[in-house]
This record gives C-alpha cells, sequence and structure tokens, in this order.
C-alpha cells in the first residue's frame, strides 16, 4: 500500500528536507498545519530544527498540542524527528523548563559531558524492537545538545559519544510513536532505509 | 563512537561556485547546485556552503532553497550574510541545517543568543578566518573590513561561553594553496575554548589530513578546491585514510 505522510508543519525548522526525502521514498506527502489535511494522512512526521520553547510555542499558538497529543492515544503513527522526538517528551529544560506534548513518558535535559553530540555516531538497537534491528550499528548523523531521558522500557536505541561513555538515547517508541533523535532524512542511505520502513509499517513494532 | 568528519565546502561568489585563493583570487567553476549535488552523492559528511560576497545583503535565500530542491540526503551548512535571528530562522526554513556566523560575531554578538533561541545552540558554528603573523601571534582577520587584528573579547566570549556549537578555523595563508593547514591556529583556538573544532583551508590530501585528525579537539575536516580536480574525490580520500574513525558512505538499499 501506498502510504500518505502529512509533515506537520510548526514553523519551526526545515520540512522541505523532509518533505523531498519522504517523496524520493515513494510515499505520498504534504507539509501541513490544517487538522482537516493531518487527519487523511496514514503517518504524520513531527520534524524539527531549534529550541524547545520556540517550538512548543509554535505548537500552541497552530493549536497542534491537542492534536498531537490525541493522535498518539489513538495509535496513529507518528514519529518525531530530532527536536520533534524531544518534544514528545513530558519536559525539557532547554533555555528554562518548558512542558512538552507528554507522549512518551520522559524528560530532556542537557547532555553533560561532552555538551554535544554532532556529526556521525552508530546506533546501539535495544532488544525486541525488530523494526529497529535492521539499523543496528548503523551510523546516522545527530544533531542536538539536549537528551532524552526516561525509562527504559521506551528506549529504542542508544549512541555513544565515546568508547564506554554514557549511552545517549537515539531513538524511542511507544506504541505507533516513534521518536528518533537523528536526522534519517540526512543520513543517506541507511537513514533512508529505516525512515522508509518505520512509514511502511506505519508506526508499527 | 562519533566519526570525525570529512566535509566538502562549496565557495560560492557572485551566484557561482568558485575555486578561492586565500580570500583574494577566485577561479568560476560553474552551478553550485552541480558540485554541491557531486558531493552528496559521494558521500561527503556534510557540505558546507559559503557565499562569501553577501555583506549586508543577508543571506541567499534563494541558493539555499535551490540546494534544498535538490533533496540531499547530507546536512547541509550553509553561511554568508547571517546577521539576524530573522536571517537565522530562513536560512533553516530554506533547507539549510546549520549555519555559519562569521562577521555578526564581532558586528553583533548580541544577535548570536537570539539566533540560539530561535534555531538552537547546535546549529550555530562560528567562523575564524586566521593568519599566522610573522611574530608569532594569530591573528583574526575581518575579511569585509579587510583588518586583522586579536581575537575581539567578545568573540572570544561567545566561544568559551559555548553560545555556537563549533568553530569553523580558516586557515586564510593557506586557503585555495593546497600546501596544508597550519595546526598552530587550532591550538590558537583550543586555548579558548573546549567546542569541537572543524579545520578548512590548504587541505588536499591525506597526509595533510590525518594528523589533523588525531587531534582530540578536531571533529572534522572541510576540503574545498581538492575535491573538484577529480570524480569522487570524497570516497577516495576515505579509501586511503581507513585507519582514522571516519564513517563509510552507503548508498541506500531498497527494502
Amino acid at each position: 500500500m501506498r502510504r500518505t505522510v502529512a509533515i506537520v508543519d510548526y514553523g519551526v525548522g526545515n520540512h522541505t528536507s523532509v518533505l523531498r526525502c519522504v517523496r524520493q521514498l515513494g510515499f505520498r506527502a504534504r507539509v501541513s498545519h490544517s487538522a482537516e489535511q493531518l487527519d487523511q494522512a496514514d503517518v504524520l512526521v513531527l520534524p524539527g530544527v531549534g529550541a524547545f520553547p520556540t517550538a512548543m510555542q509554535h505548537l500552541h499558538s497552530l493549536d497542534l498540542v491537542s492534536y498531537l497529543q490525541r493522535a498518539a492515544q489513538l495509535g496513529r503513527p507518528l514519529i518525531g524527528i530530532c527536536l520533534g522526538m524531544q518534544l514528545l517528551a513530558e519536559s525539557s529544560t532547554e533555555l528554562g523548563f518548558t512542558p512538552g506534548l507528554g507522549v512518551i513518558p520522559g524528560v530532556v535535559e542537557a547532555i553533560g559531558e561532552p555538551h554535544w553530540h554532532i556529526g556521525w555516531n552508530g546506533l546501539e538497537v535495544a532488544e525486541g524492537r525488530p523494526l529497529l534491528q535492521a539499523s543496528d550499528g548503523d551510523v546516522m548523523y545527530f544533531n542536538h545538545s539536549y537528551v532524552f531521558r526516561g525509562p527504559e522500557a521506551f528506549v529504542a536505541a542508544h549512541s555513544r559519544v565515546r568508547e564506554g561513555s554514557e549511552p545517549l538515547v537515539a531513538a524511542i517508541q511507544r506504541g505507533s510513536v516513534w521518536g528518533l533523535q537523528f536526522h534519517p532524512e540526512k543520513s543517506q542511505g541507511p537513514g533512508l532505509e529505516l525512515l522508509e520502513r518505520l512509514i511502511q509499517a506505519g508506526g508499527g513494532h | 563512537m562519533l566519526r570525525k568528519r570529512l566535509l566538502g565546502a562549496v565557495v560560492v561568489r557572485q551566484g557561482s561556485a568558485v575555486q578561492s585563493f586565500g580570500y583574494r583570487r577566485w577561479l568560476p567553476l560553474g552551478k553550485p547546485e552541480c558540485l554541491v549535488e557531486n558531493l552528496d552523492r559521494w558521500g561527503a559528511d556534510g557540505i558546507v556552503v559559503l557565499a562569501i560576497d553577501r555583506g549586508d545583503q543577508g543571506p541567499d535565500l534563494k541558493l539555499i532553497e535551490r540546494l534544498g530542491a535538490l533533496g540531499l540526503s547530507t546536512p547541509l551548512t550553509y553561511g554568508g550574510g547571517l546577521a539576524t535571528e530573522e536571517h537565522a530562522r530562513a536560512a533553516v526554513r530554506a533547507g539549510a541545517e546549520r549555519l555559519v556566523l562569521d562577521a555578526v560575531l564581532s558586528h553583533n554578538p548580541q544577535a548570536v543568543g537570539a539566533m540560539a533561541s530561535s534555531v538552537g545552540v547546535q546549529a550555530l558554528v562560528a567562523a575564524l578566518p586566521l593568519l599566522h603573523g610573522a611574530d608569532g601571534e594569530v591573528q583574526h582577520l575581518q575579511h569585509l573590513k579587510g583588518t586583522h587584528g586579536a581575537l575581539a573579547t567578545p568573540i572570544r566570549e561567545l566561544i568559551a561561553g559555548e553560545h555556537v556549537s563549533e568553530v569553523l578555523v580558516i586557515d586564510v595563508a593557506s586557503e585555495g594553496e593546497g600546501h596544508g593547514f597550519n595546526p598552530a591556529l587550532l591550538q590558537a583556538v583550543e586555548a579558548e575554548t573546549a567546542l569541537p573544532l572543524l579545520a578548512f583551508g590548504g587541505l588536499a590530501s591525506t597526509e595533510q589530513i590525518r594528523p589533523l585528525l588525531s587531534r582530540s579537539q578536531l571533529a572534522g575536516v572541510v576540503v574545498g578546491n581538492a575535491l573538484n580536480y577529480r570524480e569522487h574525490a570524497i570516497g577516495q580520500l576515505k579509501a586511503a585514510l581507513t585507519d582514522q574513525p571516519l564513517r563509510l558512505h552507503r548508498q541506500r538499499r531498497s527494502l
């Protein structure tokens, strides 16, 4: 089945990259913030480049907070990318405390030492995530200084800045809601494959 | 483990990609889109587009949009004319993942905080074009003004306080010459900040790149002119640097 993807436009970040990537993968895709148009999609993608408080402010101003929370409750496939993944959490301390969408239990905090996770890094996929398993060891593009911290039950993959260093959450999942801390659309072959699998599975497991 | 990066640079002047030589001479190469598309196809770890003649015209949003329209699967970093929070937001919305800040660092350092609150600190890279003076002192070139001198206090504070996420250290004297990057410039910046560094200028061969990659604070190297002389230049450089923690490029496999 050829799935339809809606990229949630909340005025922050670069939606064009995700749109072109999804279309290149052969899916129908559109960018929108209208509930009516988002309702027509099989899969919602929440992208994001920027700061958490600004992003939440934009989501509130477009009445998208309750829409996305309801979509997750209904089990609609939702994929958050980078900042879009962090927005799925309960809150963030970036530039002060800001409540998030609260779709997946956990909080977003500063990484610690080193302060940055920028560049290409391998994925360590957790057990029991068959949809992600084929990406175990694949190298993806990350660009963040805040990270998700939450119950292991929702953590689907980790990455480490250095050999033996603290694992950083790279992907989270709760039912058909996925969060990817890396940018699959900018991770060349491995990223495109993973995004294709997630969309094709419609969230899934 | 985080890989070191091998990034490709495309220098743009008057709308055309150019070979740049020390910020003084330029030779036309053609459409930036063609070079950027090649770097994407060849598996660069990132593409850095520097529009060097924007001055106070703001970012070249049309250029970024054209590059975004290529459907790149490689992170795109843009520099040129970025002076305000509005510029930063528009450049990201047009298709840039990260932004290189240059003149604004000294002209209006307060704007950097506003940019960070809009697009995130992780999107901001400080460009420091540096010269190694005859007396051994490292000098900061302000190329729009045509002056150089010690690194100004506001810039030192911006990088020491990590109000940007990386520093692009540019070896002005070596830029475009292919004679190698002067490591003394990296040493000078390492003394100012713990931020990850990128080295750009004069890099053409694996012999020049390898010793730089062994520096712990160096996150990557940016190669410009040398990539324009042959097909799949990025892949060839990586193939000769397999002893380094670089990523191997892989095309998408069909499901």
